[in-house]
């Protein structure tokens, strides 16, 4: 701990407390995420282990890196690379509208992230604006791995309370326990148009139902026609039947007609249908993105 | 998680050219480190502290069938109950037994593996199961475990485990499965209409999990050879021109050796577990007293050397006593290092002293309970947080009919 010289608290993490920290060796800033070991408790907290043991794995541009693990008695220090500020954040600080570029940028980055993480198969489970990290460079990185898994062996149900209800796909809140990669693609979606509004919600949903009626109000209630096997789901209870307004355009009036097209292949009902990160990457819309963001392969 | 393309450094770093090399990691963040070097089977830590290597055998096989046996009773998955032998059998070749007791360290590994594997229990659970299986196994009456101040310790005890094999195996908890491969590879074949050898083959699996192969081969071999063993016992034959195996990427030789270190185990006799516990007593006594004096020896030592530096500032007074201590503890060196790169060695080597120390300076303080007192309160919203996302499991007695709920896991 003698190592890093603790500046200030940046907020509360999950499951305890980020500090912003200087490595007095280096003089590099870190993030540190302190979790509390109390010796009545059941041990380390399994939000801490998986992010430990995920993030390790996860070395990428769009991932923030997890650079080490102290470990004491009494709690456990996760260092972090730092980032300024995160999307919420972002969104707060901008006066007037977002430039459709840094739209683009923040995007595609998002999809390359995540991208990655599917690819090494994890699922982030997560996905909010809170948890996009934003540096003063326009890098756009995903943290807070505390709800995320690896999937793969073996293929099993999942716990279901995952996601914040607002990034929540209407799979999930139907009760669906054998989610996959699409479970981020939905997130990615919401974000997407959160963005296109510098930092409007779309689905601000207060309850489980509030929220399934405003995505069916957007895209249409789904039926076993447009969703085989939605009725078989968990939770499923019928509501009522809004036809699909496809009015994406009035939904996010800025986003070009490419970017709508993106936007609706990745809020699709059906999770067998919604569009994984690698195709997303590929789309129309990211055809004239700036070449520094895309070509800066890792 | 399994071991696939993990990152490995050089990549890594070209994804931040601009940042200089970091010497942050004092735990070594990947997974290649599973397998040991043979020197690792060699001289284990708890031979080092004296035992043999047939109390060593003897005690990981029945470490591992404790685990089992709990795993069973706490309905666990049998992949959380094969997670849990994993990392009780690689903290043994970084810890000594005399050291580190077997049987807290193996209710340490089942608590983790249920939580790495999305299936946690609670310590509670894990400590009466185990209490269960040692009555049932001394033959005594069942009675439930009273809850005093020697439960209250044993929980700290179980806790305080599994960071300690966190911390040996540098958090690396995902172990890749062979199980899931055997079904791969029986379908490949197109033998897995054959329930008798889908069903030997993982019961050697399982079995397997008792010896060392998991630390010297890859779970590509080990499904191999399983299948191996038992194509020969029912005396079906498989592919031969070529060789089945070969598809794989696995030889002959590495197969042979596993299904030796298999056959072997069936060869041993019925483990005793109070024999075992003696001999580790026995040298746990030496090595108290070994450590009692050296500890005196230290306090002397460091006494003397702070009257040496009385002089110079008052802060540098704490530093000169670590370095004392640094220089004295690695007569132990941590051979957790042995799951790592040889060029992390020195790194590894270099932490642990640290961490010893710590160690040592939080026992000294041991009344921090009206802190935590404090913490407490949130702390359990936490965990209230966590429970929503575990299922509850209450009665561990219930749980003895899950033996067929485990033969049908394994059908599957």
């Amino acid at each position: 701990m003698q190592k890093y010289e603790k500046l200030e608290k940046i907020g509360e993490g999950t499951y305890g407390t980020v500090f912003k920290a200087k490595n007095k060796e280096t003089h590099e800033i870190v993030a540190l995420k302190r979790v509390r070991l109390d010796d009545d408790d059941e041990g380390v907290p399994s939000s801490a282990l998986r992010e430990i043991c995920l993030l390790k794995e996860l070395k990428h541009k769009n991932i923030v890196r997890l650079y080490d693990v102290l470990h004491s008695e009494k709690k456990l220090t996760l260092v972090f690379e730092h980032c300024d500020q995160d999307l919420k954040k972002y969104f707060d600080s901008l006066n007037g509208e977002i430039d459709l570029d840094v739209v683009k940028s923040f995007m595609y980055q998002l999809l390359r992230g995540l991208a990655f993480c599917h690819s090494h198969n994890v699922l982030h489970r997560d996905l909010k604006p809170q948890n996009l990290l934003i540096n003063k460079n326009g890098e756009l990185k995903l943290a807070d791995f505390g709800l995320a898994r690896a999937f793969g062996i073996p293929v099993k149900c999942y716990s279901a309370e995952v996601v914040t209800l607002w990034y929540r796909p209407p799979d999930v809140l139907f009760g669906a326990k054998l989610y996959t990669t699409s479970i981020d693609m939905w997130s990615a979606g919401c974000i997407f148009a959160e963005l296109a509004n510098s930092g409007r919600p779309l689905f601000p949903g207060s309850d489980v139902e509030d929220q399934l009626k405003r995505i069916f109000k957007l895209l249409g209630t789904p039926n076993e026609g447009t969703w085989p096997g939605v009725t078989q789901l968990p939770d499923y209870k019928p509501l009522p039947v809004y036809q699909p307004s496809l009015g994406l355009a009035q939904v996010v009036p800025r986003l070009p007609a490419r970017g709508r097209d993106l936007l609706a292949r990745l809020l699709t009902c059906n999770p067998a249908l919604r569009m994984p990160a690698d195709d997303a990457m590929a789309h129309a819309y990211f055809h004239d993105l700036n070449p520094s963001v895309k070509n800066d392969r890792c | 998680m399994t071991t696939t393309t993990v990152q490995n450094q050089p990549k890594a770093n070209s994804s931040t050219p601009a940042k200089p090399q970091k010497t942050y990691g004092k735990i070594i963040l990947t997974l290649h480190n599973c397998f040991l070097p043979e020197s690792a089977f060699k001289e284990t830590p708890s031979q080092a502290d004296g035992l043999d290597v047939d109390t060593e055998t003897d005690l990981r096989i029945l470490g591992c069938e404790m685990i089992q046996t709990a795993g069973i009773l706490l309905k666990l998955p049998q992949v959380a109950m094969a997670t849990g032998q994993i990392y009780l059998q690689r903290f043994y070749y970084s810890k000594s037994f005399v050291r580190y007791p077997m049987e807290t360290m193996a209710m340490g590994s089942i608590y983790l593996a249920s939580k790495v594997e999305e299936k946690p229990c609670r310590i509670r659970d894990v400590i009466n199961v185990f209490h269960h299986i040692k009555q049932v196994r001394a033959q005594k009456t069942i009675s439930p475990l009273i809850v005093d101040q020697n439960y209250i310790e044993l929980k700290n005890q179980v806790i305080k485990a599994e960071r300690r094999i966190l911390k040996e195996l540098g958090f690396c908890v995902h172990v890749k499965h062979p199980h899931k491969l055997i079904v791969v590879y029986l379908q490949l074949l197109q033998y897995e209409k054959n329930r008798q050898l889908m069903q030997m083959a993982w019961n050697y699996m399982n079995d397997a999990l008792r010896t060392d192969v998991f630390m010297r081969f890859p779970p590509e071999t080990i499904a191999c050879a399983c299948i191996y063993l038992t194509a020969r016992k029912i005396g079906l034959p498989l592919p031969n021109n070529p060789h089945w195996f070969l598809l794989f990427k696995v030889t002959e030789e590495d197969i042979r050796e596993v299904c030796m270190r298999i056959l072997q185990l069936y060869k041993r006799a019925k483990v005793n577990p109070e024999e075992l516990e003696a001999k580790v007593d026995l040298l746990r006594k030496v090595y108290q007293a070994n450590k009692h004096m050296q500890a005196q020896k230290e306090r002397e030592n460091a006494k003397a050397e702070e009257k040496k530096a009385e002089s110079p500032t008052a802060s540098t007074s704490k530093d000169i006593r670590r370095d004392t201590k640094k220089e004295k503890s690695p007569k132990t060196p941590p051979l957790s290092s042995k799951y790592h790169s040889h060029k992390s060695k020195k790194e590894r080597r270099s932490r642990s002293p640290y961490e010893r120390k710590r160690e040592y300076s939080s026992k000294r303080h041991k009344s921090r309970s009206r802190e935590r007192e404090l913490d407490r309160s949130r702390e359990r919203r936490m965990e209230d947080k966590r429970r929503n996302m575990s299922r509850k499991y209450d009665d561990y007695e219930r749980a003895k009919s899950s033996r067929d709920s485990r033969d049908e896991k394994r059908k599957h």
